[in-house]
């Protein structure tokens, strides 16, 4: 939410996200952001 | 017998001196009936201890009753209190709740109730493009009316967090559509962060109906 606020890119926050928690064992089938 | 001279105090007239006057008005009980100003100090205590002067001496103790009633205060406070939550519980759903012409989709929902993103073929980029009829776009539903929230007693921030994160769920499908989950919920079929908030949505895209995965 604040870095879509900050005018981030959806890549941008998936890509923050995804990074942040790596460590995690598991997630949502989440689709990659179109190019 | 006190004398003056024995308290280093010139003789008086009646052999009183200051001290004696002040004991006099201290103690009443040299007042009482057989009590001598001429005994000793020995013999002045063990009067003055004695049962029958103690009953003089000691006031009955004064009982005071609290007055019965209610106590007004508390009871005024009490209800300022739930006055003031009801207010607060109040304005923190009254930006959700749906107006009265937005009645109408909601109530329709059961028959026209569409969810394409909770749909396995679903993707984020179908319900902004139901939404706003655009192929893809950031953009949500911002003036579709909204449920009330699912505020559970657990919550993971204060209820104007957890509002604030709902609304923009709401309104930003394409964001959180694209933000995967890692709380476990994809056993529950849900293919983003998007799912934790909204359950469904109607074929406008307005809200239907929240989840309470994301009050947590």
């Amino acid at each position: 939410m604040q870095m879509h606020a900050l005018g981030a890119s959806v890549a941008d926050i998936q890509g923050a996200v995804i990074t942040k928690y790596a460590a995690y064992p598991s997630s949502t089938p989440t689709p990659a952001v179109p190019q | 017998m006190i004398t003056g001279g024995r308290l280093g105090i010139g003789k008086g007239a009646d052999h009183r001196s200051i001290f004696f006057e002040l004991a006099r008005e201290r103690t009443p009980v040299f007042d009482q009936p057989g009590v001598d100003e001429t005994h000793s100090v020995g013999d002045r205590m063990r009067i003055m201890s004695s049962k029958e002067n103690r009953s003089h001496t000691r006031p009955a103790p004064v009982v005071q009753e609290r007055p019965k009633g209610a106590p007004w205060p508390f009871i005024a406070i009490a209800v300022a209190l739930v006055a003031g939550a009801g207010l607060f519980m109040a304005s923190g759903s009254s930006d959700l709740a749906p107006s009265p012409d937005a009645t109408g989709p909601t109530a329709q929902a059961p028959t026209t109730t569409t969810a394409p993103y909770a749909s396995p073929a679903g993707d984020p980029g179908s319900v902004a493009a139901a939404v706003s009829g655009t192929p893809l776009t950031t953009e949500g539903p911002n003036d579709l009316p909204m449920p009330p929230l699912p505020y559970t007693s657990q919550m993971s921030g204060t209820p104007e967090q957890v509002r604030q994160a709902y609304v923009f769920a709401a309104q930003n499908p394409g964001v959180l559509g694209y933000v995967p989950c890692y709380c476990g919920c994809e056993l529950d079929g849900h293919r983003s962060n998007v799912d934790c908030f909204v359950e469904s949505r109607v074929a406008n895209g307005a809200v239907q109906s929240w989840d309470t995965h994301g009050m947590t």
